[in-house]
């Protein structure tokens, strides 16, 4: 029969991250991690985490985890959110780069790597997206050419999460100049103050500056940073993103506390809520609890030897629509109030803040219309034109 | 805790659809007759049983184990009531009569389920006997008793009556309990079948689009068709882990959990196949609105579906009880039992 019971280690383990969280997440909100201040509020943060090794759970011990599996790790989400914990100003690295180090990177990359990240001491940043390299990522034209024992990297960058304030950023260069489209291009990390790096940052739709342009200007980085092998950078860069799409970057907790409060909130103006208001909450609720289902799905299919593939597509659709609607719903409850920013208007600036956050999810990780694409030509084979 | 189907129930499944697919292809959808001559191999199959004991020559095996086969049963549309039968009436008769349950297993009786959700019953002409849920308690109604009036269904392939019985104190053979536990498995595997009619016609029209070529190319090649089938996709997939745990929570949760699990999963199915069946019609064109199409049968199937065990207003408001009205403890954490 279906196990769907939690184990009595289990339970333990919740109870020790509910004890530890309890006694340790701030009692004030920090402020937002896209200004340097908050940005430093959460690293500060990311090593009262490391000092209950809270770092990333389901990694080994040796680079800073606790070897606990993907059901451990759900249910650390869980409490965490449960906690109103604050967000991870390491998840580039500890969600997305990790699990990418973890199956392409050499021992000695692990090593000098991991500990790190899981300690909040490198925060990473990641560099995708140029000028002409949106959504059509086979665009990408920054290069890095070797040169003895390094790539001299020239070219730009943008809209990269955390660079203005980030230690490490990892992304993919053209070492092939010959190379088109997929082919052509590699992995490479690279330290933010190297030497002709020069950082622009630029203000989000709150007015923070949540990402940042990145020029390289003769940039000379170590070959001992590539990731995988040269020239087979799509495939390490698509791993990353089945991660990112499939499991790690957004958790089901994330949700299902938004929808909690959504549902607190709800009770509260019910009496002047419009009535399709409660239709939405109730499908804020469900479709959160759907998430969590199909994550438990998920993650015991890999912890079977199961991979992620292009039904990843369909989660980061879910997950976005979601949160845009929940956010939407809230500011609709609050009236007037909905307008408010700032000091003493706590319930409305989350639920803002929410919001314009919840507009982005559609567009970073891949466009919702490029998974649009993706499940219609992998999941149902229609044609390609 | 691991929420995959055990090697076992996709192996079980497996042979239902091969079977299925085989013997119930669109072509006897067209045909008015012949719709319950498959009675006899689904028997013979074991389809009926496997739910029920070993003793009465079933399976006996958990739910977890007959909601693919539900699934499966709804992707081909099949006009047999295998589903309300073993998943409904032998879990009632199990927990009532359950000498009885033999004769269901085997095929040689068939007693469907009545509910106030469900009043209209297909091909009750050929039932020796109903389990009908009446306001406070079950009742086991031999035809004899009952009164049927025929009404007609926009699915042609359901010969629905309506049921009717003076319900005495001696037909009585359980209490509001089991009517509860009806209710639930009813609103569960009618969310099943949803799931595989929604498959269905996402297949449909998928194949239609990547055959049908307008301006020189497949239709399927347009991104606005792309689009409409990938946001049913999404719902689809996003239903099914709902009615799966809704199916492993049945006799294993507290009813009152297993209720809020089964309104999930009936609003998320019906969701999920009302939308793939407006973007079905919608990619097959002038086609799609035809009798011809093999189409309207799946969407027609799925209007039944939608509103009986409870639609998408019934099913709201138990969420609305136990969510906003407080009687479930949510947020992060609570998806399973309580921790
Ligand atoms: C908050 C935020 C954080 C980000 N962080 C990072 C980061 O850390 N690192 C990084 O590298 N990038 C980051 N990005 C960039 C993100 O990856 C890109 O914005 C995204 O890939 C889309 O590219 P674009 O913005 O150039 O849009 P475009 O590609 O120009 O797309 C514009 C519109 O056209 C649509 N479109 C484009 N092509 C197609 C097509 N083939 N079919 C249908 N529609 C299409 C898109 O869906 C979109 O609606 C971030 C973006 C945001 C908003």
């Amino acid at each position: 029969m279906m196990d769907l019971a939690y184990t009595d280690a289990h339970r333990a383990f919740r109870a020790e991250v509910r004890d530890w969280m309890a006694a340790h997440v701030p009692k004030s909100p920090l402020k937002t991690l896209e200004c340097e201040e908050g940005f430093n509020q959460h690293r500060e943060w990311e090593r009262v985490l490391k000092s209950g090794n809270w770092g990333m759970v389901t990694w080994p011990k040796e680079f800073g985890g606790r070897g606990v599996d993907l059901i451990e790790w759900l249910i650390f989400e869980e409490e965490y959110y449960g906690a109103d914990a604050p967000l991870r100003v390491s998840q580039n690295g500890i969600f997305l780069l990790g699990p990418t180090l973890m199956e392409f990177g050499t021992p000695e990359q692990k090593a000098r790597f991991l500990p790190p990240m899981a300690a909040g001491d490198e925060i990473w940043a990641q560099g995708w997206s140029e000028p002409g390299a949106g959504s059509d990522m086979a665009g990408i034209r920054t290069k890095a050419i070797r040169d003895g024992d390094h790539y001299v990297i020239n070219g730009q960058k943008t809209w990269s999460s955390r660079a203005p304030f980030a230690d490490w950023c990892f992304g993919l260069f053209r070492t092939d100049p010959e190379s088109e489209k997929h082919r052509g291009l590699s992995m490479i990390l690279f330290p933010l103050d190297s030497e002709g790096v020069t950082i622009r940052p630029i203000a989000q739709l709150d007015g923070n500056p949540g990402f940042a342009e990145i020029f390289f200007d003769n940039v000379r980085v170590p070959v001992e940073n590539l990731l995988g092998e040269e020239g087979k950078g799509w495939n390490i860069a698509m791993a990353t993103a089945g991660f990112e799409r499939g499991l790690m970057l957004r958790s089901p907790a994330r949700f299902q506390a938004a929808a909690k409060r959504l549902v607190e909130l709800y009770r509260k103006k019910q009496d002047t809520a419009r009535p399709a208001a409660r239709d939405l909450v109730l499908q804020a609720w469900q479709d959160a609890e759907a998430y969590a289902l199909s994550t438990y799905n998920t993650a015991s299919r890999i912890m079977a030897g199961g991979k992620i593939g292009a039904e990843a597509s369909c989660n980061k659709i879910f997950w976005s629509e979601l949160d845009r609607m929940m956010h939407r719903t809230g500011l609709s409850l609050l009236g007037a109030e909905a307008e408010l920013i700032g000091d003493g208007a706590e319930a409305a600036g989350r639920w803002l803040d929410g919001y314009m956050f919840s507009l982005a999810g559609p567009i970073y990780a891949g466009t919702n219309e490029i998974q649009r694409n993706i499940i219609a030509e992998r999941v149902l084979g229609l044609p390609r034109i | 805790m691991d929420f995959r189907f055990s090697q076992d129930a996709l192996d079980l499944a497996d042979g239902a659809r091969s079977f299925l697919d085989g013997a119930n292809p669109p072509e006897r959808l067209r045909s008015e007759d012949g719709r319950d001559s498959l009675w006899p191999q689904l028997a013979a199959l074991g389809l009926l049983g496997v739910l029920a004991p070993e003793s009465a020559g079933g399976l006996g095996l958990h739910d977890d184990s007959f909601v693919l086969i539900a699934e499966a049963a709804g992707r081909v549309c099949l006009p047999e009531p295998l589903v309300a039968l073993a998943a409904i009436s032998v879990p009632a008769v199990l927990a009532t009569y359950p000498d009885e349950v033999g004769g269901l297993v085997r095929g040689d009786h068939v007693s469907p389920p009545v509910h106030p959700l469900a009043p209209y019953v297909h091909d009750a002409d050929k039932a020796d006997a109903f389990i009908i849920a009446g306001p406070d308690a079950l009742y086991g109604v031999p035809s004899s008793k009952a009164r049927l009036t025929p009404v007609k269904s926009i699915d042609p392939n359901r010969n629905l009556f309506r049921v009717e019985a003076d319900l005495t104190d001696d037909l009585k053979v359980g209490g509001a309990g089991l009517c509860a536990v009806m209710a639930v498995r009813g609103a569960t595997y009618t969310a099943a079948q949803l799931l595989g009619l929604t498959d269905a016609m996402i297949q449909m029209a998928t194949d239609y689009a990547k055959e049908r070529e307008q301006f020189g190319q497949p239709i399927g090649g347009f991104q606005a068709i792309k689009h409409h089938l990938a946001s049913a996709q999404v719902k689809l997939e996003f239903a099914r882990p709902v009615v799966y745990r809704a199916a492993a929570s049945l006799d294993v949760d507290s009813i009152a959990r297993q209720q809020v699990h089964a309104a999930h999963a009936k609003i998320a199915a019906n969701e999920a196949a009302r939308f793939a069946s407006e973007v079905a019609i919608q990619v097959h064109g002038a086609m799609g609105y035809t009798f011809e199409v093999d189409l309207h049968y799946f969407m027609k199937r799925a209007w039944a579906l939608e509103t009986i065990w409870g639609d998408t207003a019934h099913h709201s408001m138990i969420i609305n009880q136990a969510v906003i009205d407080g009687g479930l403890d949510i947020g992060p954490g609570t998806t399973f039992d309580a921790a």
